[in-house]
């Protein structure tokens, strides 16, 4: 279950329209690094692991995106509130425009909607903290690159906090990996990893073979 | 348009919070840090008692929060994407 906070996780007071730098925003909703990929790869990841510590990580970070997604609505929103026709035409915006209005609709800088394909859910909570190690490095990136971008403090501002975030999450994530990593010498974290599965089975075979009772 | 004061308390209330969601997060992969522990229950009063002051002045932050026996007052506020809003 989730409950909505009516506020944002920062703020964004955006007060001068750029349809143009809209465009380029709206990547990190429904990119291919995009925060609604983010959300979904960490929620649907969560049930692949009995780890209880990895999975509250993994529904704490993937309920943060979900706020995240929120932020860069909230951009592309005022990034294209009150626009004339001049303020529209003969811009990269003006294809979106055709397609969606001024609506919200996740899809990357380049016009490609969002894609499932983006993210994994492998079942195998170690290949998945692979990937969301990566994936928080891929949001950074696309971040700075916006960074780069932007000249209205205005927007930069709630960018540079959300680069931030990317840096806090992979730190997260690193730890809970090794964490994981560190304890395949356990008994129990053969189980959860189908690479394990049948050296387990014969280790299970060779202790029982091995008791003296 | 939002007063200064209503401003104020949920930027204040922002910042309480994400403290609190970030030292959740360190918590979640070091569960032993007593000192983020104690970090984490100072802070959670704190949130409490801002967010109870600012659904008694300014409306309900959260669909649970509508106080009004009268009215429903959860669509009345600017919502926190809007310029006006918070």
């Amino acid at each position: 279950m989730w409950s909505y906070d009516r506020r944002l996780q920062y703020p964004v007071k955006i007060t001068k329209a750029d349809p143009t730098m809209a465009k380029k925003v709206i990547s990190q909703f429904g990119g291919p690094d995009g925060e609604l990929g983010a959300s979904m790869r960490y929620l649907s990841q969560r049930y692949a692991t009995k780890n209880k510590k990895v999975i509250g990580l993994l529904t704490d970070i993937g309920t943060e995106e979900l706020g995240h997604m929120e932020m860069v609505s909230a951009i592309v929103h005022q990034l294209t509130s009150n626009l004339s026709m001049d303020d529209i035409e003969g811009t990269d915006f003006a294809a979106y425009y055709v397609d969606h209005t001024v609506g919200v609709y996740p899809e990357s800088a380049g016009g490609v909607p969002f894609n499932a394909l983006t993210f994994q859910s492998k079942g195998d909570i170690i290949t998945d903290l692979h990937e969301d190690m990566a994936a928080e490095q891929k949001a950074r990136t696309t971040y700075d690159n916006l960074l780069r971008l932007i000249k209205d403090p205005e927007i930069y501002d709630p960018i540079r906090f959300l680069r931030q975030r990317e840096i806090v999450h992979y730190q997260r994530f690193g730890e809970a990996k090794s964490s994981y990593v560190n304890k395949i010498a356990e008994d129990t974290c053969y189980e959860e990893s189908s690479a394990y599965t049948l050296f387990h089975i014969l280790w299970k075979i060779f202790l029982y073979k091995s008791r003296y009772y | 348009m939002m007063s200064i004061e209503q401003y104020q308390l949920m930027q204040y209330i922002n910042q309480v919070s994400f403290a609190i969601h970030d030292t959740v997060l360190y918590l979640d992969t070091h569960p032993k840090d007593e000192c983020a522990l104690d970090y984490y229950h100072k802070l959670i009063p704190l949130k409490k008692q801002a967010v109870s002051v600012y659904v008694n002045t300014f409306g309900p932050m959260n669909a649970d929060q509508v106080n009004s026996k009268t009215s429903w007052t959860w669509g009345e506020n600017p919502w926190p994407w809007e310029l006006e809003g918070c």
